[in-house]
């Protein structure tokens, strides 16, 4: 199967679930049945060989690390659709389209074809998020992320700059500086990096899971090859501003973290059937705030262009992957033993996964200059800080509504999962919580072996 | 036709595409955008080339016709309103029109920079030959980043892809008119999503007096 049909059947099912709404059933089977199906596609599609340049004019490949990182992520996802309480599972569309878009954008040779499945995928995020939570922090989504796709369009027709012709010419500064303004953009680097926070705030956890654990990471795996095909001066441009943006990024999310600690008291404040969904309890904002840090940081690592640093993102990445499904949920009493575990994961103390992933890339920032290692083992301090502060601290769970409070006029829930407020979490997703917690401990034992695992011996 | 002659007719369709609101908004700036570079396209890729440019501002009318239809038509659920603001600003002297206007201003010595500076494929750099492809993207960039409704964010996306089309053209290369007109495509694509919405939502509202 080639790329392009594989893209295609990612489109498919997103318009086939979009269009079932009077069909919950068949719904249902295809959110639980395409996820898994689709993953099992993209391995097979899948060659052998490095992840293609997308500035190279090569014909459309999925390398086997590409189609490890979207099986990952499909995974990820279906676990969050698991996780998630049961309703008309709205969220497939907008899956669908952003994991045909990734398709695209991890197999593109083509700087044009790159380009226009980034503006595919950042519309679909986009516009599927403000459809779930109308408002500026949404809308903020199309507009940053937007405007980074508009410039790696831009780009597209400036490329290829090839060593000889463009070295002394401003093309290729330019077209370096499109490139990081659109990476910077669509992953919320800083100095563009408010909207990811704001929108996530506001959205279901697999909503926001479709941005953190897909999108994101695979525009990130994209351009790991992008800076070899540039000349010089674009690829100073690039890594520079890349490495400045993504190790202040990581210097701001890592105090994010630590100030969004669990001050406020549990309580009905916060909660199903509180009019606050629970996802914006102080465990689940910190751990958003971790998980854009954890990505700046592979940023970071696709800026010094080090092996190693891109070794380190991979196990980053992957640490997420196991990690989001569980964490971006509301905190209940039943997946507190689970959480902490993969808190632990995440906290980056020695042999956490993300300690091995930090230093990693941690390494290629040493190699790449010693300010530049500096400013990341401070950034990385406040990270683990925050890992620590985090499990030390109990996290506040998410509580019932009391009948009195659900009787009152206009105590309408404020979410789905309000819905259901209250009842003991089903005996799967327990189950599927201790997996993941395993899966963390697996990932912190042999960190290497289960990124070439999963991302082929080439990674 | 001049150099010059060129960057007029493109200069006009930028006023369009930074005004244009309200109604029909992506329909109307994808048709300026479309025929403002249309020039270019002819001098750039020949007269294939300009017909898909026309093509695009005509496919544009008629996808947010059928889009519209097809919203009202198939309606299942209220979506979100393509025209309602998001942002809810205080009263303020420069409304979001004189704000992206502004920005538009500041584009075209950008664009003017680039157009001299920035070789794009076998033209010369210093013929300025990128200008109007250059403002015509600026000026979708400034309604992407100034958006205040999905309708703008429609904007921009039009224009920046029917500006990518030109650009593609003027890259040359192997055979680029069919990812131009596939790029150019994106327009009409962007005029049906918005009729489709905005159907949906008046689809809606018939069913609800009736």
């Amino acid at each position: 199967m080639s790329v392009t049909w594989l893209a295609g059947l990612w489109l498919l099912v997103a318009a086939l679930s979009g269009a079932s709404g009077r069909w919950p059933r068949f719904r249902l089977a295809l959110s639980l049945g395409g996820l898994p199906l689709l993953a099992v596609l993209c391995l097979l599609t899948s060659q052998s060989g490095d992840t293609p340049n997308p500035l190279s004019g090569a014909a459309p490949v999925l390398s086997r690390e590409a189609a490890g990182l979207m099986v990952a992520a499909a995974v990820a996802l279906w676990l969050c659709l698991l996780l998630s309480d049961p309703g008309e599972r709205p969220e497939l569309p907008g899956i669908g389209v952003v994991g045909g878009a990734a398709v695209l954008l991890l197999g593109a040779g083509s700087p044009l074809l790159f380009a226009v499945a980034v503006l595919l995928a950042v519309g679909g995020l986009s516009l599927r998020w403000i459809a779930v939570a109308p408002g500026r922090a949404t809308l903020a989504a199309g507009r940053v992320a937007g405007t980074g796709a508009a410039a790696l369009l831009a780009a597209a027709i400036f490329l290829p700059v090839t060593p000889q012709e463009g070295a002394n010419t401003p093309a290729a500064g330019f077209v370096g500086a499109l490139l990081v303004t659109g990476l910077i953009a669509i992953t919320a680097l800083v100095p563009l990096g408010g909207w990811a926070a704001g929108a996530m705030s506001r959205l279901e956890p697999v909503e926001a899971a479709t941005w953190l654990l897909l999108l994101a990471p695979a525009l990130l795996v994209a351009f790991v090859a992008v800076p070899q095909g540039l000349p010089a001066i674009g690829r100073q441009a690039f890594q520079h501003t890349l490495l400045a943006c993504g190790l202040l990024s990581v210097l701001w999310a890592g105090a994010q973290a630590l100030r969004s600690g669990g001050s406020r008291p549990p309580g009905p404040e916060t909660g199903p059937g509180s009019g606050s969904p629970g996802w914006e309890l102080p465990g689940v904002r910190r751990y958003r705030r971790l998980a854009i840090g954890d990505l700046a940081l592979v940023a970071v690592g696709v800026g010094t262009v080090q092996p190693v640093a891109v070794a380190g993102g991979l196990v980053l990445i992957l640490a997420h992957l196991v990690a989001a499904p569980v964490l971006l949920q509301e905190p209940r009493s039943e997946l507190a033993m689970p959480r902490r575990l993969l808190w632990l994961a995440l906290s980056g103390i020695p042999p956490a996964p993300s300690f091995w992933g930090r230093l990693l890339v941690l390494e290629g920032c040493a190699r790449f200059s010693g300010p530049a290692m500096v400013v990341c083992l401070v950034a990385e301090g406040l990270m683990v800080l925050a890992g620590i502060r985090a499990l030390a601290r109990p996290e506040t769970v998410a509580h019932a509504p009391s009948p009195a409070a659900l009787a009152q006029p206009g105590s309408e829930p404020a979410s789905p999962s309000a819905a259901r407020a209250g009842g003991a979490r089903p005996f799967h997703h327990v189950a599927v919580a201790w997996a993941l917690g395993a899966a963390a401990i697996v990932l912190a034992v042999v960190p290497m072996v289960a990124v070439h695992l999963v991302f082929g011996a080439n990674a | 036709m001049s150099q010059p002659a060129l960057d007029v007719i493109a200069f006009a369709a930028v006023v369009v595409v930074v005004l244009v609101d309200r109604r029909w908004a992506v329909v109307l700036a994808s048709s300026a955008a479309a025929l403002g570079l249309a020039p270019d396209a002819a001098a750039f890729g020949g007269g294939w080339a300009a017909l898909a440019m026309l093509g695009a501002a005509a496919l544009a009318g008629v996808g947010g016709w059928v889009g519209g239809r097809a919203g009202s038509w198939l309606h299942q659920r209220v979506g979100p309103d393509p025209r309602h603001s998001l942002v809810r600003l205080p009263e303020a002297l420069f409304g979001p029109r004189s704000v992206r206007i502004a920005a538009a201003a500041v584009a075209v010595p950008a664009a003017s920079w680039v157009s001299f500076n920035v070789p794009v494929g076998s033209v010369t750099v210093v013929e300025g030959r990128l200008f109007p492809i250059a403002v015509m993207f600026a000026a979708g960039a400034v309604r992407l980043l100034l958006a205040r409704s999905v309708s703008d964010l429609g904007v921009g996306v039009a224009a920046a892809a029917l500006a990518t089309s030109a650009g593609w053209l003027l890259r040359g290369g192997g055979d680029p008119l069919p990812a131009a007109i596939g790029i150019a495509a994106l327009a009409p694509v962007a005029a049906a999503f918005e009729g489709w919405l905005e159907g949906r939502r008046q689809g809606t509202a018939v069913e609800a007096r009736g």
